[in-house]
């Protein structure tokens, strides 16, 4: 059982701060943006009142939680009007053949985007998928289904004939 | 392509701009001053986490005979199909492309199943395998009077699946549509996993057939992903055990003379040659395995980096050279030792036996 003490809170930090971060890329696609969607995760933590089962407990809260966030961030009329400056650039985050990978994933739709990075990166599978985020196993098949046949169009133009 | 592969490279080096340290004292300086306002509304229902999903019962009204279908003419279509985009690659090479021949019959297991529903029927074909590799092929052939027919600005028909084994060692790797006959689509998944004591021999594949679909691609509007849609349900969960033959890798040990090999580092965007010894080789007709013992560079080996084969190809009895553009390899790097292992997908079959050397890192290794 996991109680939310500021030492627990540290350690969760320290363990999760990355995957929050990457969720929330894979949504709002701007890392400044990305960085103060985690931050308002990790309050939400901090001040949530039930406690967890497992790492792997908090682990899916946080995303689920990370996903709402952003979904409610991308829907706001503010965040339409302004949109950011580094949407329509590189992410100028870290060395080149990641960056142009990364570039490459974000041109995916977002949906299929953030369904991806679950399944491969995060490798949860697709009902674990369905259950955090809140949807049918079909939609998240569709979405892995749909952003793998993009993902492939977009690296073949991008020149990636075989990933090196 | 290796999915797994490419997201690793993207994010496994992003961080947030923000330290962990910082984050918790920002974090907790903001809740502080809620405290103080009495404002926490945080208090959400706990989310439902990794909740079992509900059983995908299977809506099968027959399952029928076999029907006497071409099993090597089916895998063949397949690797053409996976080799045939490589005409529009700019370093495309004639025999890039499978041009069919191979005998797949030695192998896999004709399944022939059949499973009609209102407006088609799904056939599942066949199915082949080596330890990490599995390929099956099915058709969909819709009733004469539903509107299955091409039509303007739709994409192609395509059935969302997704296969996983038992163990969930493996699981979906790519699948598209292998041949279009009127109203008779060929379709084909392939599933791949670690090679980490793990074989799909004696596993079981379980398919999920989840609908039929297909719709005009919405490029706009980035909540919707069509912006039209004609779907079919289907809802069926097949289990295929392996208790086939699966393809078997033959494994040689390369002698001490001649086994130097170059690989490349790829470090921050450029090429670097790590040095290198080939230990073993092992082919099946699917896939091959090549095990390295680098000379460590004086700045080590470092997991953000890629490391690549050069010059990668076979040689077989006739001395033609058997290139390929392989469809996704992983490397399991040992940084302290140097050991590394690479297991490569091929996008089209060869046959060991035929092989007589191998090229790999600039050296040739003959194979006896």
């Amino acid at each position: 059982m996991i109680v939310i003490t500021p030492q627990e809170f540290t350690r969760l930090v320290e363990l999760f701060s990355g995957t929050v971060f990457r969720t929330a890329l894979c949504y709002v696609k701007n890392k400044h943006d990305a960085d103060d969607v985690m931050q308002d995760v990790f309050l939400k933590l901090y001040t949530y009142n039930k406690d967890f089962e497992s790492d792997e407990h908090v682990k899916a809260w946080l995303i689920r939680v990370t996903a709402n966030h952003c979904k409610n961030l991308l829907k706001s009329l503010s965040y339409r009007l302004f949109e950011p400056i580094e949407k329509a650039e590189n992410i100028p985050t870290h060395e080149e053949k990641e960056e142009e990978l990364l570039s490459i994933i974000m041109q995916l739709n977002q949906k299929c985007r953030s369904t991806m990075y679950m399944f491969y990166y995060e490798e949860y599978s697709v009902k674990e998928i369905a259950a955090i985020l809140g949807e049918k196993e079909t939609t998240i098949t569709t979405r892995l289904s749909r952003g793998r046949k993009q993902l492939k169009k977009l690296l073949l133009k991008g020149g990636y004939n075989e990933l090196q | 392509m290796n999915y797994n592969k490419i997201f690793n490279k993207a994010f496994s080096s992003l961080t947030p701009i923000t330290k962990n340290k910082e984050i918790c004292s920002n974090v907790m300086e903001r809740a502080k001053k809620m405290n103080e306002k009495k404002k926490i509304t945080f208090k959400r229902p706990l989310a439902v986490v990794i909740a079992a999903a509900a059983t995908i019962a299977a809506a099968t009204i027959s399952v029928g005979a076999a029907t006497g279908w071409d099993f090597n003419g089916a895998f063949d279509s397949l690797f053409k199909k996976n080799t045939e985009w490589m005409k529009t690659s700019p370093d495309y090479q004639e025999n890039d492309i499978y041009e069919g021949g191979f005998d797949f019959s030695k192998y896999g297991k004709e399944l022939d199943l059949h499973y009609t529903f209102d407006d088609y029927t799904l056939s599942i074909k066949g199915v082949i395998a080596d330890e990490t590799t599995a390929y099956i092929v099915y058709d969909v052939v819709f009733d004469k009077d539903y509107d299955y027919k091409e039509k303007k600005d739709y994409t192609n028909w395509e059935m969302i699946s997704l296969i996983e084994t038992t163990d969930k060692a493996m699981h979906t790797n790519d699948g598209d549509i292998i041949s279009v006959d009127d109203n008779r689509f060929t379709f084909y998944q392939m599933a791949t996993g670690s090679t980490e004591n793990k074989t799909l021999a004696g596993n079981t594949l379980v398919v999920d057939f989840y609908r039929l679909s297909r719709g005009i691609e919405n490029s706009v509007d980035c909540d919707a992903l069509y912006s039209e849609e004609q779907t079919l349900d289907c809802g069926l969960t097949v289990e295929i055990p392996v208790d086939f033959p699966i393809y078997e890798p033959r494994a040689l040990t390369v002698s001490e003379e001649n086994s130097k090999a170059n690989l490349i580092d790829w470090k921050n965007g450029k090429e670097f040659e790590v040095e290198a010894k080939l230990e073993t080789i092992s082919i099946s007709p699917l896939s091959c395995d090549f095990s390295f013992m680098t000379v460590i560079p004086a700045d080590g080996l470092s997991k953000g980096d890629g490391y690549g084969l050069d010059d990668f190809y076979f040689t077989d009895t006739s001395g033609k050279q058997i290139e390929f553009h392989v469809n996704s390899y992983s490397v399991d790097v040992d940084y302290e030792t140097g050991a590394m292992r690479y297991h490569v997908r091929l996008n089209k079959p060869i046959d060991p036996d035929n092989i007589v050397s191998a090229t790999v890192g600039g050296t040739t290794i003959e194979l006896k």
